[in-house]
């Protein structure tokens, strides 16, 4: 039906259970952007000079790297990132103290 | 009625009744000519413990209407008040509360905004704020305070309007006059204004949301339009709870109150309480055979336009009466709205400024305004040399500053 | 009612939009790892409004509230009154401010918190500039320091928040760094159960506006304390306690030499900037006895 100044204006749609519709600028979903797109240089990390020191996941800004500890097994990668949201920054190399992550091309 | 008390208030008393029988929970007001008993007396309820509320000693007023916001949003009556620039400081932070839907009602003591600077009666301020997003109401007298506040509550948090609104009163010639008021008693508000819950958007750990982040232009038009169906929805909500309130406490509101109107030939428009004066000349000039009608707007925000235009129509002239300068534009604001409102050929309608930074508005101001436009309703050719929009300024307003020079030009 | 759509560790999402090395983006998932679920945040615009999010996207898991740039503390005030009358006081309050919105425009309301003791902990992450809107200098760049309005080097020192807060008689108040993850946790876990209101003063390094690879952000702020630049310390009712070291420090230019901002230095704006330093550092010490 024609609206206020013509416009056509559509009547909300009926809430379905479970379901409202709110008013206002608010976000209501939690959510990523694929930052790992940004990439130009990704880390690879030398697991065998790894001391699990954990000082690459303590800072590393998306929060994208797991140390697992020596209990989690042979097969299990010292250092995990996910490379999904790793914008490749250089943090982690560059705070290891052992050097072994490097900044490679993507 | 039985639910309610006699009390001698000034306006500044009635609205802290009002904001007290609402049961606020967060008070932020800072001081301000002429509102500051408000804060005062807020302070006061809430160090005795007849107000079971926080008391935030705001250092400003941006900060005052700040924290209203942020304490509405966790789940209490947030109450501010201010004037004049307090409001204007204000203004930035209005349009958060107007856009993310908090219904936060408060007060206002209409005084003139700066410079010149005043401490007294004038609509600018209130009227810089007409699209702000705010509803508008304005007492014509301290009864109508306190009455509009409660009113006001319970339109502003109704699902369909969630919109904060502000209930101006004069400043002085209403805030500090004292009249008889009936209050009512505090069950039977809370049998008309239910305790406030969260509605919409909230802060809660249980229930997280983000509030307030950047929209695209994707988005934008469609949350102001959301705004504006809420103003839509007010035009049937207000009418809706001023029924309810009659019923309960007796007395009756509409959103403009036309009083002999119908057989009028010329009818003043006002808002405030300029209306009282002019309704008791439009008493007078009718003895004398005077067939003259006032019209005063009590809602301005929704704007009544079709209530106005129906009680207008067919008059053969039609003074407005703004207690604000609207500079710039071909007339004062209400002025602007009523020329809009009335359907057909307009030009009957004359803009009047009249009572700024706290002159009075005489019963000889309205005489002369009706005499204008009685002569002007008779023969409209008559206008130029007959209507003075700046009714009551002197003629010397350019001359009031003669000082000595040395300059020989 | 927020929809989780992508999965993260922790209270803030992975994927942000925030520039690569970005150290503000370290100390919030820090200090939101340490208040945890029950905290409500106010973020003004700026750097951290990244974090509120977009459209019906945010990247926090807590429920927060972006206000405008000079009122964070007033938001965060209103929001902590409304808990507490409700009898929800165990609600953390945090608002969270770069250096722009609470050095400069933002001091006021921030003032007014200090001054009427709301029980708010006010975290400003200071990256010494306006950065999200290009690099503009506040009052918290520090001396010498190239931004688009200094574009000479900042001829002015460095706003000491440290000690306005402490001029207020507030609790607590700490200063700390990114590079020092320990330190602020232990920080912020203080303020939170400080009763009134804390203040976190945080040096956060900014690739994008200080001129350096974003590799670099933890060992710029680590030369920054190393070289006495930035001190760590906490004044708790009054009392000054130093927790860096503040004896045989690198020479500044050891900070100041990482970064690109500082490239139009003299000679002259270099010994200044010692100065200034060690200057500061003698009244601390003293300060702090």
């Amino acid at each position: 039906m024609p609206g206020p100044r013509g416009v056509l204006m559509k009547k909300p749609k009926k809430n379905k259970p479970g379901e409202k519709t709110v008013l206002g600028p608010v976000a209501t979903v939690f959510s990523s952007v694929e930052t790992g797109g940004w990439r130009i240089v990704r880390p690879s990390v030398d697991g065998s000079l790894c001391i699990r020191c954990g000082q690459c996941e303590t800072f590393c800004p998306t929060n994208v790297i797991e140390v697992h500890p020596k209990e989690a097994g042979e097969d299990v990668k010292p250092v995990e990132i996910d490379l999904r949201y790793c914008k490749g920054c250089g943090i982690c190399a560059d705070v290891c103290p052992k050097e072994c992550i490097k900044m490679v091309d993507e | 009625m039985k639910n309610q008390t006699k009390k001698m208030l000034d306006g500044n008393g009635a609205a802290t009744e009002a904001l007290q029988l609402a049961r606020v929970g967060v008070i932020s007001a800072y001081p301000i000519t002429p509102q500051s008993p408000i804060a005062e007396k807020l302070s006061e309820l809430v160090a005795s413990g007849e107000l079971k509320a926080r008391y935030i000693r705001v250092e400003s007023e941006h900060t005052a209407m700040s924290a209203a916001i942020g304490a509405q949003l966790t789940g209490v009556r947030a109450a501010t008040a201010t004037s004049s620039v307090g409001l204007a400081l204000m203004h930035e932070v209005l349009g958060v509360a107007a856009g993310c839907r908090v219904p936060i009602v408060m007060p206002i003591v209409n005084r003139a905004l700066v410079s010149p600077w005043s401490l007294w009666c004038d609509h600018q301020d209130a009227m810089a704020e007409r699209d702000s997003g705010w509803l508008q109401f304005y007492a014509e007298s301290v009864q109508e305070v306190l009455d509009f506040i409660l009113i006001a509550y319970k339109i502003a948090e109704h699902d369909d309007v969630l919109l904060p609104g502000m209930v101006c009163m004069d400043g002085f010639f209403l805030s500090h006059s004292t009249q008889p008021v009936l209050v009512p008693d505090q069950a039977a508000v809370d049998d008309f204004l239910p305790p406030y819950r969260c509605k919409n958007l909230y802060l809660d750990p249980k229930d997280p949301m983000f509030i307030n982040n950047l929209i695209s232009p994707d988005e934008f038009s469609e949350m102001r339009y959301q705004q504006k169906v809420a103003f839509d929805n007010a035009e049937k909500v207000i009418p809706a709870v001023q029924e309810e309130f009659y019923k309960r406490f007796g007395r009756e509101y509409r959103v403009l109150d036309a009083h002999r109107c119908d057989d009028a030939d010329v009818v003043l428009v006002t808002i405030g309480s300029m209306a009282g004066t002019a309704k008791h000349t439009a008493n007078r000039m009718r003895e004398e055979g005077k067939r003259v009608g006032v019209v005063r707007i009590v809602s301005f925000r929704p704007f009544p336009y079709r209530e106005l235009g129906a009680v207008l129509k067919g008059k053969k002239a039609v003074g407005v009466l703004d207690r604000s300068a609207g500079l710039g534009a071909q007339g004062a604001p209400v002025w602007l709205e009523t020329v809009s409102a009335v359907p057909g050929d307009k030009s009957n309608i004359y803009s009047y400024v009249a009572g700024l930074g706290g002159r009075d508005i005489t019963e000889k101001t309205v005489q002369d305004i009706f005499g204008q436009l009685l002569r002007v309703g008779e023969d409209p050719s008559l206008a130029p040399g007959t209507v003075t929009p700046w009714i009551d300024t002197r003629e010397n307003a350019m001359d009031i500053r003669r000082i000595r020079t040395n300059d020989t030009n | 009612m927020t929809l989780i759509k992508d999965p993260a560790r922790g209270l803030v999402a992975h994927g942000v939009s925030t520039c690569a090395g970005c150290g503000l983006e370290i100390i919030i998932r820090k200090i939101l790892e340490v208040l945890g679920e029950n905290t409500v945040i106010v973020i003004p615009p700026g750097c951290a409004a990244l974090f509120s999010g977009y459209g019906n996207d945010t990247a926090l898991k807590i429920p927060g509230f972006q206000g405008n740039l000079e009122n964070t503390a007033a938001y965060a005030a209103g929001i902590k009154a409304g808990y507490e009358i409700q009898g929800r006081g165990d609600i953390t309050v945090l608002a969270f401010a770069g250096d722009g919105a609470t050095v400069d425009i933002g001091i006021q309301a921030l003032s007014g918190m200090f001054e009427r003791g709301d029980n708010v902990l006010y975290v400003c992450y200071d990256n010494e500039a306006y950065m999200n809107t290009g690099i503009q200098g506040s009052g918290a760049t520090p001396l010498r320091a190239r931004t688009t309005t200094t574009p000479a080097g900042k001829a002015n020192y460095k706003k000491d928040m440290m000690e306005i807060a402490a001029a207020h008689n507030i609790p607590y108040a700490a200063s700390a760094s990114a590079a020092y993850v320990n330190d602020l946790k232990k920080k912020v876990r203080k303020a939170k159960d400080t009763p009134g209101p804390s203040y976190l003063h945080i040096h956060t390094p900014c690739p994008t506006g200080w001129l350096y690879e974003p590799g670099l952000s933890i060992r710029v702020a680590k030369a920054a304390v190393e070289t006495g630049a930035w001190v760590l310390y906490e004044i708790e009712n009054g009392k000054r306690t130093i927790n860096s070291k503040t004896d045989n420090l690198k020479p500044v230019e050891e900070y100041l030499k990482l970064q690109g901002r500082f490239k139009t230095m003299s000679e002259g704006d270099l010994k200044q900037i010692q100065q200034e330093i060690d200057l500061r550092i003698r009244r601390l010490r003293e300060m702090s006895g």
